[in-house]
């Protein structure tokens, strides 16, 4: 039996690997595990309607996972809008689609803190990676307050949230997805203190050389995703409420719209 | 002690037990621990799984394959028993191996284990864990088992010693108790130590012994109580004798017979006479009071036991007693007079033993009846000496059997028309050493009342009949022999039975053989001696009624026996030429006789005139000394020579002159 499953095992695997699977990589705003939780439906669902092999993939952090993008690690991606923006610019990868919901920067503190404004707090502010689109965001607003604050950065949004309650720090900052999940699963113990103007949700985006084999069968079916009990399902749990094509105009506005935060981004 | 079976037993099922209770706790903690084994197993690998699966996919799915080296090294090196890891991507590709140094592919369990997330294939994981740790664990746990084992056994051993500790004393109490209860120590009780079944038994056992006391209690009452007066019995009275005996203490033993009493139980009932022996059993008792003790002997005789203190006046206290007995009394609507004839002893001055003593009251109480009843008698030296020699009387009769003291003599009956010899009438005789001849009419009465008869009917049987063989057989071919038989021994049922067994011991015929038997012997128990008769005259034997006219003469017996003679009386043969009422019955029997078709013979002939008047009157045959005196089986012969000489109307007429 055991060799009969090695056989099998390596019978698969050679099969698998006569076709190259399509990497998918998931911008990692959370960890590892929830992070396929939420988008392992799209693996099924991709390999089902492109008949390819996908392999789902992410990176330790954001910064990795912007260093794999632009060295093309990666076929397609699913990235914060900057990031993504920003890989277009270079020239390597072809904007394919958007999610259709509007992320945030959300600021919380925990639920007995003794201030309910910004203004008011002071401290430290642990939030995700300095390169996220709301830790871009929310040291804008943080400085728009014109108190000084003290800042920590953590590997991801859940992180930074934890930390923040188990009382490290005063704030913390993370973005909708994770803000959503807190709603749900910590009911009760945090107070939210300010929430920035909408951004954009999440890029897709497919590698420059193979958009022309992949770009209309990928916009095709993360489209129609929407459509599908999977991926109704899945657009509830992660918050992406659907995908849609980018208008050509897109990478201008979303330049326009980030402008605001390029001093925080560098 | 416990029986050495008990214990054995007790011993075997301790070990069966023991035996039993470890096979079971061995093959339940097997399957428990196998149950369990599998279980632990099962669950190793899941939490294997869970945390493989946990700490390996991030690593993996974010490609950061020197975290997933790390991941696996901390795994395998925290995870005991792991001795292979491989991890696939989602596509299949090894991206990580690890091997433990010492690889033993035996002995392992090969996991392929799917990294997945909500169904959601993302990579491989192989790994081999060794089952070394669950086969240490299973040996440890046996080991434990077999510890557990030992103790419980131990434990087992243990309270089963107690156990049987705690059963040998309970037990060995309890026989001790049943022994000294056996031993008529009533009083033992078992001590109740404990509410258990123990205890229980120590009730029943303490009841057993309380019911028992007081039925011994019961039976020694009923042992020395007559149980329809409530007198002190025979052996109560000897317990009350003996006990004044061996203090010395004087005493009259008065020996009560009620005269008449008899006749009363006869005539109104068994029922009657108990009720009658009751009322006397307490007019005796209030009139003895405290001075004495008054016990039923027997039927209706009582003894007194009345203690001598100074100041009894003996002779006037019995003549109290008589007038006593004698007064009438009412009872059931009936108007009685009964009495009493009663024998008085001293102790000690008329004998010193309680035997002795009875024996003189009895001798002297039958002397007052006889003396006329409702009296009493004192026992005096010629009473002692007539009991006294009826003791030895009795007691070397006993003996004359064995030491062949008894002798038949033969007296001859000849026949009245010819004078022929007809047959001898077998007479014993007691030639005692000492004493010389002893009359029959000494030792034929004692041999009746001491029931020492029968012996004596037995032997006169046997011996005359093999005489008469002899006889038989060497001489007279057509010889009989006459055989007197007692009322005891005619009573018995086996009777015909003994005589044919005689008759045919000596090959003898029935018709040589005649038995001879009185009228009381008869009437003692009418229907089994007429049965017997009946057999004896079918079988052939000759039958005749002996001393015809001295008892009760009843024509009804001489018409129902089956008869074939009958003696008349010797009385009425002897005044047979002087008193005309004799001559007169003699010719009046002899002539119903010969009506019933019976022989008459008469006996105690002694002269030729009265030989002349029997033969006138019709009797048969005649026997007495003037034929012949009873002679021994040696002198009949001659005898014989010398009758035939002599011619019977010449003898007849010699006499007469």
């Amino acid at each position: 039996m055991r060799w009969l499953a090695l056989m099998l095992v390596v019978w698969g695997g050679l099969a698998w690997s006569e076709v190259p699977a399509l990497r998918v990589g998931i911008f990692p705003y959370q960890d590892a595990l929830a992070l396929m939780r939420q988008h392992g439906a799209l693996k099924p669902y991709l390999e089902k309607s492109l008949g390819v092999q996908v392999q789902l993939l992410t990176a330790p952090d954001f910064d990795a996972f912007q260093s794999r993008t632009l060295a093309g690690d990666y076929d397609v991606v699913l990235t914060a809008p900057h990031l993504g923006v920003a890989a277009a610019l270079a020239g390597s990868w072809q904007l394919l689609a958007r999610s259709q919901n509007k992320s945030a920067a959300y600021i919380l503190a925990r639920a007995d803190a003794r201030f309910e404004r910004l203004e008011e707090a002071g401290g430290l502010v642990i939030m995700p990676p300095s390169s996220a689109m709301v830790s871009i965001v929310a040291r804008h607003m943080l400085a728009q307050t014109g108190k000084p604050f003290m800042i920590s950065y953590q590997r991801s949004h859940m992180d930074a949230f934890l930390q923040m309650l188990q009382g490290r720090s005063s704030l913390a900052v993370v973005g909708v997805a994770v803000f959503r999940r807190i709603e749900q699963e910590y009911p009760g113990q945090y107070r939210l203190v300010a929430e920035s103007s909408p951004l954009p949700g999440f890029l897709w985006l497919v590698r420059q050389e193979l958009a022309n084999r992949w770009e209309m069968p990928l916009l095709r079916v993360l489209e129609q995703f929407g459509r599908t009990a999977e991926g109704k399902v899945y657009f509830e749990q992660t918050g992406l409420v659907g995908f849609e094509s980018v208008p050509d105009t897109m990478l201008p506005e979303f330049a326009a719209m980030l402008a605001p935060f390029r001093e925080e981004a560098r | 002690m416990m029986s050495s079976g008990l214990q054995r037993r007790l011993r075997w099922v301790l070990l069966v037990l023991l035996v039993s209770v470890a096979a079971v706790l061995w093959l339940g903690k097997t399957w428990v621990l196998e149950h369990e084994l599998v279980k632990e197993r099962a669950q190793l690998i899941s939490q294997i799984d869970a945390l493989m699966t946990a700490a390996v996919l991030p690593p993996l799915v974010t490609e950061d394959y020197a975290l997933l080296q790390e991941v696996v090294n901390s795994l395998t090196t925290r995870q005991q028993g792991l001795k292979e890891v491989a991890v696939y991507d989602q596509r299949g590709q090894l991206v990580h191996e690890w091997k433990a140094p010492d690889l033993d592919h035996s002995r392992v369990e090969h996991v392929w284990l799917d990294l997945s997330i909500n169904g959601v294939l993302l990579g491989k994981l192989e790994y081999d864990l060794s089952l070394e740790q669950v086969t240490r664990a299973r040996m440890l746990m046996n080991a434990q088992l077999v510890l557990v084992l030992l103790l419980v056994l131990l434990s087992a051993v243990l309270v089963g010693a107690m156990v049987h500790r705690y059963l040998r004393q309970r037990l060995q109490a309890a026989t001790r108790v049943a022994q000294a209860i056996a031993r008529g120590e009533h009083q033992a009780r078992l001590q109740i130590e404990a509410k258990d079944e123990f205890a229980d038994l120590s009730v029943a056992v303490n009841d057993m012994a309380s019911a028992i006391a007081e039925r011994e209690q019961s039976l020694r009452y009923s042992a020395e109580h007559d149980a329809l007066t409530g007198l002190p019995n025979r052996v109560a009275l000897q317990v009350q004798m003996d006990r004044r005996v061996a203090c010395n203490t004087p005493f009259l033993l008065v020996f009560l017979d009620l005269d008449g009493f008899k006749q009363l139980n006869d005539g109104l009932g068994h029922g009657f006479g108990d009720r009658v022996l009751v009322s006397m059993a307490g007019l005796l008792v209030q009139q003895v009071g405290e001075q004495g003790v008054v016990a039923r002997f027997g039927g209706d005789e009582f003894v007194v036991l009345l203690d001598r203190h100074e100041g009894l006046r003996e002779e006037a206290w019995l003549k109290q007693l008589v007038l006593q007995l004698t007064r009438p009394f009412t009872l059931d609507e009936h108007e009685l007079v009964l009495g009493g004839s009663l024998g008085v002893v001293r102790y000690p001055e008329d004998a010193r033993d309680g035997e002795t003593l009875l024996r003189y009251a009895d001798a002297a109480m039958y002397a007052a009846k006889a003396a006329g009843r409702n009296q009493y008698r004192f026992v005096d030296a010629s009473l002692i000496a007539r009991v006294e020699d009826r003791a030895r009387l009795e007691a070397a009769l006993r003996l004359a059997v064995e030491r062949e003291e008894l002798v038949l003599y033969f007296q001859p009956i000849v026949s009245a028309h010819n004078g022929q010899l007809m047959s001898f009438e077998t007479l014993v005789r007691w030639q005692h050493p000492e004493w010389g001849m002893v009359s029959p009419a000494r030792f034929i009465p004692v041999a009746e009342e001491t029931g020492l008869i029968r012996a004596l009917d037995a032997w006169v049987l046997r011996a005359a009949c093999a005489q008469l063989a002899d006889w038989r057989r060497e001489r007279w071919p057509m010889l009989r022999l006459s055989v007197n038989v007692s009322a005891d021994e005619l009573a018995q049922p086996d009777y015909f039975q003994t005589v044919v067994a005689v008759l045919a011991l000596n090959d003898l015929p029935a018709e040589a053989l005649v038995l001879e038997m009185t009228e009381s012997a008869v009437m003692t128990q009418p229907e089994q001696v007429t049965l017997t008769l009946q057999q004896l005259r079918t079988y052939g034997v000759v039958l005749a009624m002996d001393d015809f006219g001295t008892g009760y003469s009843s024509l009804s017996y001489l018409k129902q026996l089956p008869l074939h003679k009958v003696k008349i009386d010797q009385s009425f043969v002897r005044d047979v030429l002087s008193d005309d009422k004799d001559a007169l019955f003699v010719q009046l029997v002899t002539d119903l006789a010969h009506r019933l078709s019976l022989t008459v013979v008469a006996e105690g002939v002694e002269s030729a005139g009265q030989a002349r008047a029997l033969i006138a009157s019709g009797c048969d045959k005649l026997q007495g000394f003037w034929l012949a005196r009873p002679m021994p089986a040696d002198q009949v012969e001659a005898w014989m020579v010398r009758w035939r000489e002599l011619d019977w109307q010449t003898r007849l007429q010699e006499e007469e002159a």
